[in-house]
């Protein structure tokens, strides 16, 4: 998309004001309204899709295998597939790489394990049909629900095999199954979301659309696990300006405290949608 | 305010209704199919002029096996020489001509319309310009303004400047010159209220919801002034004496004087803060017009400018709930 001097200087003096204002009138910590459902795909063990204002949609499948876990070097495999984007491009790399170290480093030890011997391995797919504007929110958003609906089902075989060798088996009632990562009293877990920032001058802007990634600085990506945290990578990304350098260190303590007041309603709002959807159909 | 709003897509649960009621549902339909089948089969016994009992059709549907209508835009005829519909959309007759103007789709130009577009490419002696329909326009090099006003016809060395006056990327407001045979238009931005954009936002609805009107160029409330482009290309800018609405009364013997040499300027002037709020605010009611697919005119914006003004914060307005109240609003009072 190409964009005129005088709208690009419009726009970039409207976001670099002490009191910003966004072409579309939203505050610097507003994200714009989404839809999501989840657990539509039948056939998955959890599922969700998300849809922006702009026209951009995300569909995330998680699917449950059987392995030996010793075979196997890791026991979540994220795949992302952006339309129209190369799967070796750097924004595909890293939003799996990030996404699959930080959701293996924030899920519980033993939430995968069945056995001695066998294990659960988890397949992330993510699907971005069409997303304007960075993919990241949006992906991370629809994984961090698709995880929220994965189910597994009940194990009724014995757990202990180290002797004996035993093929696990399940549960035929779907009833039965758990949450991912659900422990004994029933607490769910919460996979860790990511969200990006656009920098325009010393104001930091949540949810950038089109026009303010292309007239941004930069972007800085930040992650926040369930429990309140800010969690790493925290680091700067290109969102498509043109102006690429340094950034002052006050920014990323601002991202930090913006990421701190708007990450937790996020979650919740969230978690809303999957408690929403769990109840309309069990 | 909220941070996020997130909601269940509408519908989206409607369809796991009960199992057993939806095998009911799809034989009852399909009996209903063959009813409409062998209705249909009598009628055409009958033999009517028209066939859709409604002015709606889809693509492909039989509109006539009548021979005596002219096929115009929209329409398709096999060797069975009967009328069938290539778009969705309404069926229009002006005597004998039969036509189907689709719901939505591109613009497509009419000589006269007030559009705003963006330069593409810079070519011999013309720019291309996107104006969202089929093909780009062109601009040629003799149907714009020089800076200053000078009338004279246009030399090489003004062919070899010609990204000084407008570049890839550039907005500019025009209007309609002629049509070429296969539908490309020709643009002009002989007049003072036409040339290069500046001062101002650009967004892009659906050209099926602006209505065509004589003036496209609005002095809204709040210093604001918007060019409703005929293509569905919005400009909202501040309001200036050499703007779009300022030039109205510009004659040609004046030119001179009233055309400056910024007038390929891009450099923006000063905006003060209220009134880019008031541009945001008046972008967001079209974009709520746009999401209940309202068509867009100068009453119908200004009223939903001002029930917005319920909202303090223009950011309130992304909200689709919000949204729907200002639509609603807008459609009560016209």
């Amino acid at each position: 998309m190409k964009f005129s001097p005088a709208e690009i200087s419009y726009l970039r003096n409207s976001l670099e004001l002490p009191s910003p204002i966004r072409p579309d009138g939203r505050s610097s910590q507003q994200y714009r309204p989404l839809e999501a459902t989840t657990d539509f795909l039948p056939t998955a063990n959890g599922s969700a899709r998300v849809r922006t204002s702009d026209g951009g949609e995300c569909i995330v499948g998680v699917k449950a295998r059987v392995v030996k876990a010793a075979s196997e070097s890791s026991l979540i495999n994220i795949d992302v597939d952006i339309a129209g984007v190369r799967d070796d491009s750097s924004a595909v790399v890293l939003l799996s790489s990030t996404l699959q170290t930080a959701i293996q480093a924030s899920l519980p030890e033993n939430a995968l394990k069945l056995t001695d011997v066998y294990s659960f391995k988890l397949f992330i797919d993510a699907l971005v049909i069409s997303q304007p504007s960075n993919p990241f929110n949006i992906t991370s958003l629809a994984t961090y629900l698709a995880l929220k609906s994965t189910r597994l089902p009940k194990l009724v075989s014995a757990t202990d095999d180290a002797e004996a060798a035993e093929i696990p088996v399940f549960d035929d009632d779907w009833d039965q199954s758990t949450f991912l990562g659900q422990d004994e009293t029933r607490q769910k877990w919460s996979p860790p979301i990511f969200t990006v920032m656009a920098v325009v001058g010393n104001n930091l802007f949540v949810d950038p659309s089109v026009e303010e990634e292309f007239v941004s600085d930069a972007g800085i990506l930040a992650g926040w696990s369930a429990d309140g945290k800010v969690i790493a990578p925290i680091r700067i990304i290109d969102l498509g300006g043109k102006r690429n350098g340094g950034l002052k260190s006050t920014l990323i303590y601002k991202a930090y405290s913006l990421l701190q007041s708007t990450a937790p309603d996020v979650i919740e709002a969230l978690n809303a949608i999957g408690d929403q959807d769990s109840l309309s159909i069990f | 305010m909220g941070v996020i709003s997130i909601t269940v897509p509408q519908g989206a649960r409607a369809e796991v209704a009960n199992e057993e009621d939806l095998i009911y549902e799809d034989a009852d339909s399909d009996s209903d199919v063959e009813m409409r089948e062998f209705n249909d089969n009598e009628e055409e016994n009958i033999g009517g002029s028209l066939y859709v009992a409604n002015d709606l059709v889809t693509p492909g549907e039989l509109v006539t096996e009548e021979t005596v209508w002219m096929r115009g835009h929209g329409t398709y005829t096999t060797v069975n020489d009967k009328t069938y519909s290539s778009v969705a959309g309404t069926i229009t007759k002006v005597n004998k001509l039969l036509s189907v103007t689709p719901i939505r789709g591109r613009y497509s130009p009419e000589i006269g319309d007030h559009i705003v577009g963006r330069i593409t490419e810079v070519g011999q002696k013309r720019w291309k310009v996107d104006i969202g329909a089929k093909q780009d326009a062109v601009l040629m090099l003799g149907s714009i303004n020089l800076p200053g006003g000078i009338l004279r016809r246009k030399s090489e060395s003004d062919e070899l400047q010609m990204r000084q006056f407008l570049k890839e990327g550039d907005l500019l407001n025009a209007e309609v010159q002629a049509l070429f045979s296969d539908g490309a238009a020709s643009l002009h931005t002989r007049s003072l209220r036409y040339g290069k954009l500046r001062n101002g936002y650009f967004l892009s609805i659906p050209a099926s919801l602006v209505i065509r009107q004589k003036n496209h160029v609005y002095r809204l409330p709040g210093n604001v002034d918007l060019i409703l482009g005929v293509n569905g290309y919005v400009w909202l800018s501040k309001r200036t004496s050499t703007g779009p609405s300022g030039a109205d009364n510009v004659t040609i013997t004046r030119l001179e004087e009233e055309a400056g040499l910024e007038i390929y300027s891009d450099k923006n002037e000063e905006i003060p803060g209220s009134i880019r709020e008031a541009i945001a605010r008046y972008s967001n009611c079209i974009r709520a017009l746009v999401y209940k697919e309202v068509g867009i005119n100068e009453s119908r914006l200004i009223t939903a400018y001002e029930a917005s003004l319920v909202y303090e914060n223009a950011g309130e307005l992304v909200d689709n709930e919000v949204k729907d109240a200002i639509a609603a609003e807008v459609i009560a009072e016209s």
